[in-house]
């Protein structure tokens, strides 16, 4: 009973409790949020799954990209882009692009305290082929690493393919010690890193924080007086409190800011917004086997229907522009194809009469990704203008896992599809590869295309690459001018990624070719 | 008493399996290919089949769930595909999160709850009774999501005071080389005297709690006021006025025994309402629990994550509701006396 009683006198006290608490708060508030550290916070909409440098192939180069690096580097924010000396000091190719010589950088170990040299890089190579996950398959081609010196590696390939794209892909080219085969798989499944570069790895709280420490031996030096002395990835999934983070100063970077958000931010004058242009596109892959698609005349009159430039500017917004081409326009290799279909209301009608379809008397399915509203947008605007030539236009929204699986079996593919792309090599190679090449069972080709001739310019225009770039760029733009005309496509803009940060940072610099921020390069304005 | 519970652990091992089994057939009846999230973006054919193989995807429907009923009769409730890690690791290390915030989150509804309802039972349609009754239909009626948002903008956002997201500032780890036990963060940090890690971890969970407490707090304060004036119209509350105490008195040594049966009910309806609160709570306020876990699991078709935590959502809810049973017996004699005859 004396209990109860107690209950009823706590009651009574709890305003006062209430009253000191937040006089607590306050004092206390004074004296929060106030940085005093020296590190680089970041805040992501996920967190990293595999911490194999071998297999990681998502998220990952966040860290990644901080804790390894590759045999060279690919600068594209340079016009032409160029490949910066990374564990390679240089490197030269024999006459018929089959034997390559990389020379490597003396005195780099590890952050374990491996010496890096030839051996590394014959151990990794074999050892990423072996994984057999992730973009290990951009080794395919090599045949033979002859490791005769210590400080210069030979690669033999079977054939000619760009091996100095290969080796700074943003996946699976990373170079790391040795020492992670005897590692037990539990260690990797706890957060992992021993690489080169200028950040090791400190600790990882799934779904909190990635810390990485900066590393006193890093090859390269310390010179500068702002490098910041840590990195800290947060996990943040909720973009509102991104958001917030990124208003308050609580971090220096914040991804995936919805548009409709940034508004805010803008008067914010502690707060930068940019857009950059990337290596993603954004376009929609047409059923070449599934009626009505199936009729080249309906998918010109599709193509004809959608309306590019409104997408990119009141859709995208300043989030994308307008294609040029099949693949983005800024890729090293890319040439504007002859022409794209434009957007053309009375064409699209033509298109379809020549079809012989009778206008209102069929429809078709669009499958596009639910989460992403310029998708949602996008297939609203075409259903639109669909219906004035003629076509139904039946909206499936799902996630992309279920719209992929739908898609590669004939029977329940969509005859539209959204599809987004990125690279994995600096080169417009990946696109045809993936979405264009005759495949028996369609993996990424959700089009279900098949051309003999596609297949093999691009064969032709990959093994040129290293030889006879020139070539291969009119090979890639023929590819593109075949595909408009068998109008297998439509793209629809190329993406400019978002890059929300403090007005505080200094060194930003954008490389379409690597999906992350590279911290050495950064300071705080004092 | 014994007879009792043996039946009501023999029905709620019956109930899980029910779940599991339901669970199962819907979660795999979800058109996609779940090892495409284990695989990355842009996998090979030959990639997608050694997954598939590994996980036993390819194998009909019904081999799939035998393996899956061999396997969690070994307790092994296999791995995440969107995270890599086991699931019940996963389970483990987000359990404790989530029971920390709905422990308190419960502690604060009927606690308040409660002894609001009993404050303004002999006081009704005063003032008093109308700010508390007002404050407990906003709590009904505002959606949770929108009350955390709101709750983040004024508390962190305008006035600074309380931190915006997670269980605790994580750099403290980071800087004073103090490990976080991310188990029973409030309680070991309590218990181990590391004052400054418990007041961090302490200011983290009061959004999200008082956010997930008040629509409780408002059913619970209903049931406790209405319960409360039902017992005052009593021939024996009655009685005890006639003798001359005070209706506080009362309340607090005798007709508060009348309210519990109808408390512990609504109690344990709305720890079911709170656990599903948990989806949208922790995710707002990036809770590393097991609503936030569950959120990411279902809108990536994580489906071995998905049979996890349904199962262990499932058994928490079951175990709760034993509990109040049992509790029902001790509240009231008559009860009592049925189970023991």
């Amino acid at each position: 009973m004396a209990l109860v009683e107690r209950v009823g006198k706590i009651t009574i006290k709890i305003d006062k409790i209430i009253f000191y608490a937040f006089l607590l708060l306050s004092i206390k508030s004074c004296t929060d949020n106030v940085r005093t550290d020296n590190s680089f916070i970041i805040a992501t909409y996920d967190d990293v799954k595999d911490w194999d440098p071998a297999t990681a192939f998502s998220l990952e180069v966040m860290p990644m990209s901080n804790i390894y690096e590759p045999l060279l580097w690919y600068d594209a924010s340079v016009s032409p882009g160029r490949f910066v000396p990374g564990l390679a000091t240089r490197y030269k190719k024999s006459f018929d692009g089959l034997t390559w010589d990389f020379f490597l950088r003396e005195g780099v170990t590890f952050h374990d305290g491996e010496p890096f040299d030839s051996k590394v890089v014959k151990f990794v190579i074999e050892r990423n082929k072996t994984m057999n996950g992730g973009a290990s398959y951009i080794w395919s081609s090599v045949e033979q690493v002859l490791t005769k010196d210590p400080y210069r590696v030979t690669i033999k390939l079977s054939s000619p393919v760009p091996l100095d794209k290969i080796v700074s892909s943003q996946y699976g080219a990373w170079m790391y010690s040795p020492a992670i085969a005897n590692l037990p798989f539990d260690s990797l499944q706890h957060g992992y890193g021993a690489g080169t570069g200028p950040y090791q790895f400190k600790n990882w709280i799934k779904n909190k924080h990635i810390i990485l420490e900066k590393y006193d031996e890093y090859w390269g030096g310390w010179n500068r007086d702002d490098h910041f002395n840590s990195i800290i990835i947060k996990t943040v999934s909720e973009s509102s409190t991104r958001l917030q983070m990124i208003e308050n100063g609580l971090v220096d970077y914040a991804l995936l800011i919805p548009v409709q958000l940034l508004d805010r931010l803008k008067k914010n004058p502690n707060v930068g917004i940019s857009y950059i242009p990337s290596w993603v596109n954004h376009f929609y892959l047409l059923n070449t086997k599934k009626f009505p698609t199936s009729n080249l005349w309906v998918r010109r009159s599709i193509a004809a229907s959608m309306d590019r430039k409104t997408i990119s500017d009141y859709i995208y917004r300043g989030a994308g522009v307008e294609s040029k081409g099949l693949i983005p326009h800024n890729i090293p290799l890319f040439i504007s194809p002859d022409s794209l279909i434009s957007f053309d209301l009375i064409k699209a009608k033509k298109y379809l009469q020549k079809s012989q379809i009778k206008p209102d008397s069929e429809s078709i399915n669009i499958s596009y990704v639910s989460t992403s509203e310029e998708y949602r947008l996008t297939s609203y605007l075409l259903m639109d203008n669909l219906r004035k030539v003629g076509l139904g236009l039946n909206l499936n929204p799902g996630l992309w896992t279920m719209n992929w699986d739908k898609a590669r079996k004939l029977e329940s593919s969509p005859n539209i599809i959204s599809m987004a792309w990125w690279p994995t090599l600096p080169s417009p190679s990946d696109w045809f590869f993936g979405l264009y090449r005759t495949e028996e069972n369609p993996l990424f080709n959700l089009s279900h295309y098949s051309n003999s001739k596609i297949d093999s310019l691009i064969e032709l225009a990959w093994e040129n690459e290293s030889l006879s770039p020139e070539i291969s760029k009119n090979i890639y733009k023929d590819i593109q001018d075949i595909l408009i005309r068998d109008c297998v496509v439509i793209p629809v803009v190329d993406i400019n990624v978002q890059s929300v940060y403090n007005n505080s940072i200094v060194g930003l610099k954008n490389n379409p070719a690597y999906s992350t921020l590279f911290i050495y390069n950064l300071g705080r304005k004092q | 008493m014994i007879a009792f519970i043996s039946k009501r652990i023999f029905s709620a091992v019956l109930v899980l399996f029910m779940v599991g089994t339901i669970t199962f057939f819907i979660s795999h009846s979800f058109p996609g290919d779940p090892v495409s999230l284990w695989v990355g973006d842009h996998p090979t054919e030959e990639q997608l089949e050694l997954a598939n193989e590994k996980f036993g995807f390819n194998k009909p429907v019904h081999q799939q769930y035998f393996s899956f009923l061999k396997n969690i009769s070994k307790f092994d409730l296999g791995v995440s595909l969107r995270t890599r890690q086991s699931v019940s690791g996963e389970l483990k290390n987000r359990f404790f999160a989530t029971f920390e915030l709905v422990f308190l989150s419960m502690f604060i509804s009927l606690v308040f709850g409660i002894s609001l309802g009993f404050f303004v039972a002999p006081r009704v349609n005063t003032r008093l009774d109308y700010i508390v009754r007002g404050i407990g239909y906003l709590g009904l009626a505002f959606p949770i999501f929108w009350l955390g948002m709101i709750f983040q903008l004024i508390f962190f956002g305008l006035f600074k005071w309380l931190p915006l997201h997670g269980r605790h500032s994580g750099l403290s780890s980071y800087n004073n080389d103090f490990v976080i036990n991310e188990g029973l963060f409030l309680v070991t940090s309590f218990f181990s005297g590391e004052w400054f890690v418990f007041l961090d971890g302490l200011e983290h969970i009061l959004l999200p709690s008082l956010t997930l407490s008040l629509g409780v707090f408002g059913l619970v304060f209903r049931t406790a006021r209405s319960s409360m004036i039902d017992a005052m119209s009593e021939p024996f509350f009655k009685t005890f006025l006639a003798y001359g105490f005070e209706p506080s008195e009362i309340i607090w040594q005798s007709a508060y025994k009348n309210t519990l049966v109808p408390i512990s009910t609504v109690s344990g309806l709305s720890f079911g309402f709170m656990l599903g609160g948990t989806f949208l709570v922790e995710t707002i306020f990036d809770w590393p629990g097991l609503g936030h876990f569950s959120v990411l699991s279902v809108l990536t078709n994580d489906f071995p994550a998905i049979m996890g935590v349904t199962l262990l959502y499932a058994l928490v809810y079951i175990i709760i509701n034993v509990i109040i049973d049992i509790l029902y017996i001790y509240f009231d004699p008559r009860l009592r006396g049925q189970v023991d005859g």
